[in-house]
Order: C-alpha cells, then sequence, then structure tokens
C-alpha cells in the first residue's frame, strides 16, 4: 500500500493492455482528453502513447500500449508491448477487455501481469449483453480479487472518477487458472459467436466484389467527379480565391507586392486549397471503412491475390491508407507481423498515388485528357499496376502467416469519422501553413529576384540561374525549361508543391500531351515527400529510406521517357508491348511460384512440432 | 477417425481440433483466438482462390490464410 504522502506527489503509472480493437485507445481518450487515433482495424496504436490524466484527484501518468494477444509476441507490436510492460515494474496493469473476450484476456493477464497490481476494465459490454451473453460484474470482482470497471456508456468524468478509484484499490489478482474458465455460469456466461446476416450476405464472393467495387467507385465518382460533391465544391472554392485575387490586384500599387500576393500566394497556395474538399472526401471514405470493419471482409478476399505479390491481407488497410496519405500509410505499416513485408508495401507504396499528387494530376490533365475524372482514374490504375510489378519484381517469398480476427461490422460512429476526418484535414492545412508556404516564399524569391536582389522577370532570376543545368533532364520528353525541372523537383519536399510551382510558372501548361502525359508519369512514380521518406526512415533506418528515393526517383525518370516514347509510336505498337510485357511477367512468376512451392513444402517439413 | 488438415473440410462443417502445428508464435495466436485441442471449430468460410479461410470458435470469428489454415488438424 501506497502511503498518502506519496500517492499525491508522484503520479502513478496505468498501463492500458489487452488484446487488439478491445477498446484501449478509447479508454486512453476518455481518460487522458486526447486523440489517439481509434479504429475497427487491429493495429491502430503502433507504439506507446502516454499522457496524463487526473483521476480521483491524483496525477496519473497513463500509457496506451499496442494490443496483445499473448506473451509470445507474434507481431512487432506485441513484443513492443511486452517490453514496455517489463521496463515500468511499479506500474499498474490495466486490462482493457471486451466483455466477450473475457476468459482468453484473463488468461493474458495472468502472464502478463504476474505479481503486480492489476485493475480491469470491460467494454462492449451492451453488444455481450444483447448478443444473450451474462456478466455479474461485483461477483467478478470477488472472484478475481481485482476492481473491475465497466466502460461502456459512461461519460468521461465519471469514467475518470471510477478508474480512479479503482486504481486506489489495485490488488494482486488471484485465482485466475490457466484458461480462466474456471468463472461459474453465474458470474460469466457467453453466446456462441455468430456471423450477423449482414456478414453472411457480404461474405459470398459475388455479394462482396459488388459491394467493394460500388462502394470504390462511389467514392471515387463523388470526390472527382465536376458534378460529384466533390467537383462542385472545388468549384466554388476557386471562384472565391479569383475574387480575392482581383480583388488584391486592383488595390496594390506596388509592383512587387502585387506580384508576391497576386500571382505569388494567392495564386498557389490557393490554388492548393481548392483541392481540400476532395481530400477531405478520400480521407473521408478511408474512415468509413476503418470504422466500419468492413476493412477486415476486404482484407479476407484481398488476402489470396495479395499473398501472391508476397503480401497479405493485413497489408490492404496500409495499401488503403496510401491513396490518402504515404506518410500515414508507411507509419501504419508497424502493425504488419514481418519485417519483410512491411519493408516491400513500404517500396510499393508511393505508386498508389496519395492525395497531394492528385492536384498535380488534375492540373495536367486538362492537358491531355477531356475528362479530368477518367484522367485521373487512369493514372491511378497506373499506380496501382505499376506498385504491383514492384511487388512482383521484388520476387515473393512467404512472409508470416496471416491471421485476422473479425472485428462486429457496425455502423460507424458519426463523431469518430468526423474527428478523425478534422484531424486530417488539420493535418494538411498545417503542411500547407509549413512546408509548402516556406517552400513557396523560398522558390518566389528566388525566381522573382536576381543575385543583385533586382526585381527581375523570371529568366534572369536566381533559380533560372541555379536550375539552368536542370533543364536536359526533360528534354527527352519535349520540355526542355528549367521551371519543369523545377515544378518536378520541388515535389520531392512536398507533392502539392508541384501543383503550386505549375501554377506560379505557367497560367496555362504550354506543352503537349503526351508532355503532360510523361511529366504526370514522373510525379505518379518518383519519391514520395520528405514527411514519407522520413516515415519510411524510422521504420527501415535512413539509409534504406534514402536508397528508395533515389531508386525510384531515377526509375520514375526512366519510365517518363519510355512513356512519351511509347505515346509517340501510336496504337498499333504499343498492343502487342503490353501484351509481350504481361506474357513475360506470367512466366516469371509462375516458374518462380514453382521453386517457391518446392521450397515452402521443405519449409514446412522442418516446421513440424517437435 | 482420421485427422486431417481443416483446409480440406467441406463449407460449414465443424469439427474438434486434434492438434495445432507450426510455429510457437502462431500457435499461442490461434489459441487465444479459441483453437487448441479437443476445442469446435468451424469452417465458415472458403476465399474464391481458396488461399483464405474464415474459421470460428466459441470465441470469435477469424481469418486464417493457407499457410495457417494447414495447421490447424482436425478429427473427420
Amino acid at each position: 500500500m501506497r502511503e498518502s504522502g506519496t500517492v499525491k506527489e508522484a503520479p502513478f503509472k496505468l498501463l492500458l493492455i489487452g488484446n487488439p480493437n478491445a477498446g484501449k485507445s478509447t479508454l486512453y481518450n476518455a481518460l487522458t482528453g486526447g486523440h489517439a487515433r481509434v479504429g475497427n482495424w487491429h493495429g491502430v496504436t503502433v507504439s506507446a502513447l502516454e499522457g496524463e490524466a487526473m483521476l480521483s484527484g491524483n496525477r496519473v501518468r497513463i500509457a496506451d500500449l499496442p494490443g496483445v494477444y499473448s506473451a509470445d509476441g507474434l507481431s512487432m507490436e506485441e513484443r513492443a508491448a511486452c517490453a514496455y510492460l517489463e521496463a515500468c515494474p511499479e506500474g499498474v496493469v490495466c486490462l482493457v477487455t471486451e466483455c466477450a473476450a473475457l476468459p482468453r484476456s484473463l488468461a493474458l493477464l495472468s502472464a502478463l501481469a504476474k505479481g503486480r497490481r492489476a485493475i480491469l476494465v470491460l467494454t462492449k459490454k451492451r453488444q455481450f449483453v444483447r448478443q444473450g451473453g451474462k456478466l455479474e460484474e461485483r461477483e467478478l470482482e470477488r472472484i478475481l480479487g481485482i476492481p473491475v470497471v465497466s466502460a461502456e456508456g459512461v461519460p468521461p468524468r465519471e469514467l475518470r472518477e471510477r478508474v480512479g478509484e479503482a486504481l486506489l484499490r489495485a490488488g494482486l489478482m488471484r485465482g485466475a487458472s490457466e484458461e480462466g474458465r474456471s468463472l461459474p455460469k453465474e458470474v460469466y456466461m457467453r453466446a456462441r459467436m455468430r456471423l450477423t446476416k449482414f456478414d453472411r450476405f457480404l461474405l459470398h464472393p459475388a455479394a462482396a466484389c459488388a459491394v467493394f467495387a460500388f462502394l470504390l467507385a462511389a467514392a471515387f465518382f463523388l470526390t472527382f467527379s465536376p458534378v460529384g460533391p466533390g467537383g462542385l465544391l472545388k468549384g466554388l472554392i476557386e471562384a472565391l480565391i479569383a475574387q480575392i485575387k482581383e480583388a488584391f490586384q486592383t488595390h496594390i500599387s506596388s509592383l512587387v507586392l502585387c506580384s508576391f500576393v497576386g500571382e505569388g500566394l494567392v495564386g498557389s497556395v490557393g490554388g492548393v486549397l481548392c483541392f481540400l474538399p476532395q481530400i477531405g472526401m478520400l480521407f473521408f471514405f478511408l474512415s468509413l471503412l476503418e470504422e466500419s470493419g468492413l476493412l477486415s471482409r476486404l482484407a479476407f478476399f484481398t488476402d489470396g491475390t495479395l499473398s501472391r505479390v508476397g503480401l497479405s491481407g493485413r497489408a490492404v488497410f496500409s495499401l488503403l491508407m496510401g491513396f490518402g496519405c504515404t506518410a500515414a500509410a508507411i507509419l501504419s505499416t508497424r502493425g504488419l507481423d514481418d519485417k519483410r513485408m512491411q519493408r516491400r508495401v513500404i517500396l510499393c507504396l508511393p505508386y498508389l498515388s496519395c492525395s497531394a499528387k492528385l492536384p498535380v494530376y488534375l492540373t495536367l490533365a486538362s492537358s491531355f485528357f477531356r475528362d479530368q475524372f477518367l484522367a485521373a482514374l487512369l493514372l491511378y490504375v497506373l499506380g496501382a499496376g505499376l506498385s504491383f510489378a514492384v511487388l512482383l519484381f521484388m520476387g515473393g517469398e512467404k512472409g508470416a502467416p496471416f491471421v485476422l480476427e473479425f472485428a462486429p461490422l457496425r455502423l460507424p460512429e458519426a463523431k469518430t469519422v468526423a474527428k478523425a476526418l478534422c484531424f486530417q484535414l488539420k493535418q494538411f492545412i498545417i503542411k500547407l501553413g509549413t512546408v509548402i508556404l516556406a517552400f513557396f516564399i523560398a522558390s518566389w524569391l528566388l525566381s522573382s529576384f536576381d543575385f543583385a536582389f533586382r526585381f527581375v522577370p523570371v529568366e534572369e532570376s536566381m533559380l533560372a540561374h541555379l536550375c539552368g543545368g536542370l533543364k536536359w533532364l526533360f528534354a527527352p520528353v519535349g520540355m526542355e525549361d528549367w521551371r519543369i525541372a523545377y515544378a518536378a523537383l520541388s515535389g520531392l519536399v512536398a507533392k502539392e508543391n508541384v501543383a503550386a510551382s505549375l501554377e506560379l510558372f505557367f497560367p496555362a501548361f504550354p506543352y503537349g500531351a503526351r508532355s503532360a502525359f510523361a511529366l504526370a508519369v514522373f510525379v505518379l512514380a518518383s519519391s514520395p515527400c520528405v514527411s514519407a521518406v522520413a516515415a519510411a526512415a524510422r521504420e527501415v533506418g535512413i539509409k534504406l529510406a534514402l536508397l528508395y528515393a533515389v531508386a525510384e526517383t531515377a526509375g520514375a525518370l526512366l519510365l517518363c521517357y519510355l512513356v512519351y516514347f511509347l505515346t509517340g509510336l501510336g496504337a498499333s505498337a504499343v498492343l502487342p508491348l503490353i501484351a509481350a510485357v504481361i506474357l513475360i511477367f506470367s512466366f516469371g512468376r509462375t516458374f518462380r511460384a514453382g521453386i517457391h512451392r518446392q521450397r515452402g513444402n521443405f519449409a514446412q517439413k522442418l516446421h513440424r512440432r517437435a | 477417425m482420421s485427422i486431417c488438415p481443416i483446409t480440406s473440410l467441406p463449407k460449414g462443417m465443424r469439427a474438434k481440433v486434434a492438434e495445432v502445428e507450426g510455429e510457437g508464435a502462431l500457435r499461442s495466436r490461434l489459441a487465444a483466438l479459441g483453437v487448441r485441442p479437443g476445442e469446435e471449430v468451424t469452417l465458415l468460410r472458403v476465399s474464391p482462390l481458396r488461399r483464405t479461410y474464415l474459421l470460428g470458435t466459441e470465441e470469435s470469428v477469424f481469418a486464417l490464410g493457407k499457410e495457417a489454415a494447414s495447421c490447424v488438424k482436425v478429427e473427420r
């Protein structure tokens, strides 16, 4: 028992452990008022989150650990959680568990919390009872010897009180048998876990294919089509920006200031702001997929295809996130079981066009496609094809086995989705405010002044001199222009910069359709922005991350040349070429698959239980 | 009574787990999900390419890749 003196001075430490998806992060948010990402998808907490809370008058440090199934540590998250526990021997363990998963969670607790003080927090009781389960908390508390708190439906303030009070009463757990099955039926009884009717429907391949194809098509349409809400909102903002621009230009007399505010600030930054509604919608649909639990069903169906390129269904979340933000997607790969698979996902993610590339595609699309919506779709499909090609090229070695628990399907909570959306949009605006704006101001300075700091046209500016050598980069694709090279390379800092730079230099894109398309392909395939490279460096180390970035950019340049060459050939040459490439790939894959099957069988024989 | 991997069962069939092969980490993960010798498990669905299997136990519903699913041996 702690003395009351120490209790008031030094903060307690509360360690939240439990199965993935048990509700730890929800509890953490309720206690600390934090905004840990909550998702209906195991693997969302990617490292321990620490925060402070006032519980029953005591200052408590709370750590939200990644989800753990057992003390053996199948995934990297589980190993991280166990290591954290060992490093904090004085902390109180708070087991957070769904009522439905109580027996196995108790087994987990007795393994992890040997000799430590513990409390138990139960979640999702409503659903448990609705499905026919029975649970007596007071009796459970009496049997286990540790405080039990039910969290569902309790407002945060009261929850803080209850947990704080439980924390003071925390004791050593007693009598938990190996599997926790000694719980008498009057205290705990669960109904058999069943698939709902909708689940059964969704698990028919034809139904699933139709539903997911519909959802993706709807998402694309609503986001990109000029008649959808995304396009309409964008039009509204564009009109607003144009009015602001005009207002400034009529009222400012100084030439320099006029250029800065009018063409520069409002023009480029405003141009990128226009895409905010569409980026928001993309994040919105991703959140819906995640929150509803549909993602696990998608993983079930995609695991087959993904395992053929050396990934698994678990990777589908990171891959889908890659369409929103590459950096966030790279961070989410931490939840993958396997370092090898993680590296492969990180390598192929940049080819899945993140939302920041969208402004660039749409700006260039008007030059080479009548329908912007189709153009964007084409580029996204091309990107997906490229990432598959990269994965195939890397060879398919078998990684960790695919095991994925189905979280129950539920209607996403509007509040959670709105919160996630606001968070992503806030990130976008902050990124706009800092990185891009800094970049813009630097490049406006460099492009509007010469080395003697006189206000000069672009051709005589510092930038023109500095980038003069770069213009040969895009000469093979018909754009021997340092401004194009500059715009393309500015994408290495932040992809939104490409659109901003293009707007700054070219009110209308002067080069033809083939060049525009080649440039779009370069942007598609080049290294992602610095935030993504930084995220990759955190996951696989700075050397590998930089190597990937350089290799991707070099590859992008070559691809850009190739595409330009191919589009010049005309359809008669391109189709047999594509057919030849597909044939070569299929051969290579079957050959490789044959070898791996032999290796796989041998490896399985070695792994038979000793 | 023969012992076979759960992957060879027809869809919808329930069977009793005889043994669980594979590495220790996989076995403990499966045990946490309810796949233990003597427990009942149902093969709920198989993906179209027969690479992913949806299993149901007393405790949960989960998807397994072919490699993991082949490690679950049941009595027939």
